[in-house]
């Protein structure tokens, strides 16, 4: 039953593709439009109520947990806009926002030093952490569901690793930050080919070495991560110049976030977004074990390598834009899950909008909590939510089989 | 005619030989017990016969070749339990049960209504009608070999393959399990082939047993021809006495050491 293969598609040409509008409405329009068609029917049967509970009405409960993900999100996103040393007012730039959305045409009342401020330093940056945040949290649904283990996320499977070496070489070696890949900086890039080529080293020994179960490949990519980690150790020691740019880098940052990057990412989340939440009833069968699902009709290895290859160009992605920001991937699924229940298909649009304000919220508090000083985003995703996780566990425990 | 028929399945795994050439004959309607010795290769029958391992020889599953037949074409024609099946503690009994639809359905296909009507019909064809919102981690073990059996038939497969149905229930639940599979296989015309560690129990339901031993067949007919307590004897390694149970079944049981004479009984 061995299969090789190469889960990473082709490494795109830079500077690509210009999508129109902003992605979170992008994004959320495709998921939503999924779910209600998929939910709804599914909903009518189980009520998908737990442990009994008697539901007032039944087809509503996927329905309503969306909505109120999509409005924590959209309010994360007004609240990031408007936090920071600007001082934007609440109503302009709520109708700068909804000006935003085609086919609306609202007068703000924002001078054009607001307006600026807003379109070309607040938004783009918002954008981006919505779009890192969605990225890395379905990703880590993704890993988890795949592997079957909870403890699953991009920094398991060798995704963080390889494009943190990736970027650390460029920076010591290869010229820092200024230099450019054709138009694109050659940090992003290095650090996008390095996710995958991390993720692909790992997958090709776990195959090799064992049979392509999902043990084999998980002990793989701790292998290929420490190994890689140690090489990245060696190269900052012998290259103390350039420790603090390889830091700021390893803990992840939207310093420098703006419209050119969100356009550089946006075609590969759309793909990734779409391959994965398209797979979510299969990520549920593959829930049974392999023998189980493959005597539903299923082949596992083929539908592990897909999502697998999805979910890790979703994290290349984001780490090429933002750098490595731990925790997400981890966290944001399984409070998503205490919520919304295990089945792929609530699980997955619901750790886009969760993941996306939750990094929103991150970054507002990165940027404003030491201002004028920035604190490294990847310090703020743990220190708020780790305490934040071991609550929520504590506060769901009844749910622990 | 045959449901099932085997002919020489010979099955390496990590290249060390399990099978033999082992050759079966299922009639359909019937239910055939795969009965022998630990290690004797039975799952490894079940799980070849259901596609999951590569084997050599031949296996034939409504007159078509298994190993030729594409995965979700042959989920259609047999459904299979394994002995451990993987119960997600957090998914509900109707999710669970609906996954059962998975051969129906397209590669990116949701669940119709039809589909659904299916699973609530094996729902309450295994009495959980009321259940379809539990956890399956709040399930007992009972209930819980009663919502994969729930899951097996929502599959529509004409063949079922149990792998040990009874492991790890008491008997009362070993027995309503079993009048259940016995009862679905009368109703809905099913095929059962299931592989059981307990002799008795397997004369009591099968119509046919095989006795594998050694990954080969060694006796193959009705529970009075395959367990004589010589056999058994012989296979197991084991002493034994072997009933009649009033009916023509045979019932099979272990008997303590020939007291010596003059001893206690």
């Amino acid at each position: 039953m061995r299969r090789g293969g190469s889960p990473g598609p082709a490494v795109p040409g830079p500077g690509e593709g210009t999508t129109g509008g902003t992605l979170a409405t992008t994004a959320a329009g495709v998921v939503s439009g999924e779910i209600s068609r998929e939910s709804g029917p599914a909903a009518d049967l189980t009520g998908a109520i737990d442990d009994g509970v008697v539901p007032a009405r039944k087809l509503a409960r996927p329905a309503i947990v969306l909505m109120a993900a999509t409005a924590a999100l959209l309010l994360s996103v007004l609240v990031a806009s408007l936090g920071g040393a600007a001082g934007l007012p609440v109503g302009g730039t709520a109708a700068a926002l909804l000006d935003k959305l085609p086919f609306v045409h609202l007068s703000t009342g924002l001078t054009p030093v607001q307006q600026g401020v807003l379109d070309q330093i607040r938004l783009p940056r918002v954008v981006l952490a919505t779009l890192v945040g969605a990225l890395l949290a379905q990703a880590g649904a993704a890993y988890q569901g795949v592997f079957r283990n909870p403890l699953s996320d991009s920094g398991t499977i060798g995704a963080s690793a390889g494009a943190g070496m990736a970027a650390t070489l460029v920076i010591v070696y290869g010229g820092g930050p200024e230099q450019t890949f054709g138009g694109v900086g050659a940090v992003p890039v290095a650090a996008f080919v390095g996710g995958l080529a991390g993720v692909l080293t790992s997958y090709v020994l776990g195959t090799l070495v064992g049979r392509g179960g999902t043990a084999s490949l998980i002990l793989a990519g701790v292998a290929v991560s420490s190994f890689v980690g140690s090489v990245q150790a060696f190269v900052m020691q012998s290259s103390s110049a350039d420790v603090k740019q390889v830091y700021s880098w390893l803990f992840g940052s939207f310093t420098a976030a703006d419209w050119g990057l969100v356009r550089l990412a946006v075609p590969y989340a759309v793909i990734s977004i779409l391959i994965v939440t398209l797979h979510a009833r299969h990520l549920d069968v593959l829930a049974l074990g392999d023998d189980e699902a493959a005597t539903l009709g299923l082949n596992p290895v083929r539908v592990r390598l897909i999502v697998l290859a999805a979910a890790s160009l979703a994290t290349a992605t984001a780490v090429a834009v933002s750098g490595i920001i731990g925790f997400v991937g981890l966290v944001v699924p399984h409070v998503v899950r205490r919520v919304a229940g295990p089945g792929h298909r609530l699980l997955l649009p619901m750790s886009l909008l969760v993941g996306g304000a939750f990094l929103v919220l991150a970054d507002l508090l990165a940027r404003t909590a030491l201002a004028p000083a920035e604190l490294p985003i990847g310090v703020v995703t743990s220190f708020v939510g780790a305490p934040f996780f071991i609550l929520i566990l504590r506060a769901t425990r009844g749910r622990d089989r | 005619m045959s449901a099932v028929k085997a002919a020489g399945v010979r099955v390496a795994l990590d290249r060390k030989p399990i099978l033999h050439g082992v050759d079966l004959a299922v009639a359909a309607g019937s239910w055939h017990a795969v009965l022998g010795p630990n290690g004797a290769g039975k799952s490894t029958l079940l799980r070849a016969i259901a596609g999951i391992l590569p084997y050599a020889g031949e296996i034939q599953v409504g007159g078509q070749d298994v190993a030729r037949l594409a995965a979700k074409h042959r989920a259609r024609l047999l459904a299979y339990v394994p002995q451990q099946p993987q119960l997600p503690g957090d998914m509900t009994v109707g999710e669970y049960v609906r996954l059962g639809r998975t051969p129906h359905l397209g590669y990116l296909g949701v669940e119709s209504r039809d589909d659904r009507a299916v699973a609530e019909r094996a729902l309450h064809r295994l009495d959980l009608a009321g259940f379809a919102a539990r956890r399956l981690g709040a399930m007992s073990g009972g209930e819980r070999q009663r919502v994969v059996l729930a899951r097996a038939l929502a599959q529509q497969a004409g063949i079922l393959l149990l792998d040990e149905p009874t492991t790890a229930l008491d008997l009362g639940h070993q027995q309503q399990v079993l009048d259940l599979v016995d009862e679905l296989r009368a109703t809905e015309g099913l095929t059962v082939v299931s592989t059981l560690h307990d002799l008795s129990l397997a004369a009591q339901y099968a119509d046919e047993l095989t006795l594998l031993v050694g990954g080969e067949a060694v006796a193959r007919g009705s529970a009075r021809e395959v367990l004589t307590e010589q056999r058994v004897a012989e296979h197991y390694g084991a002493r034994v006495r072997v009933f009649d149970d009033g009916e023509g079944r045979p019932v099979v049981h272990l008997t303590r050491p020939r007291p010596s004479p003059g001893g206690p009984n």
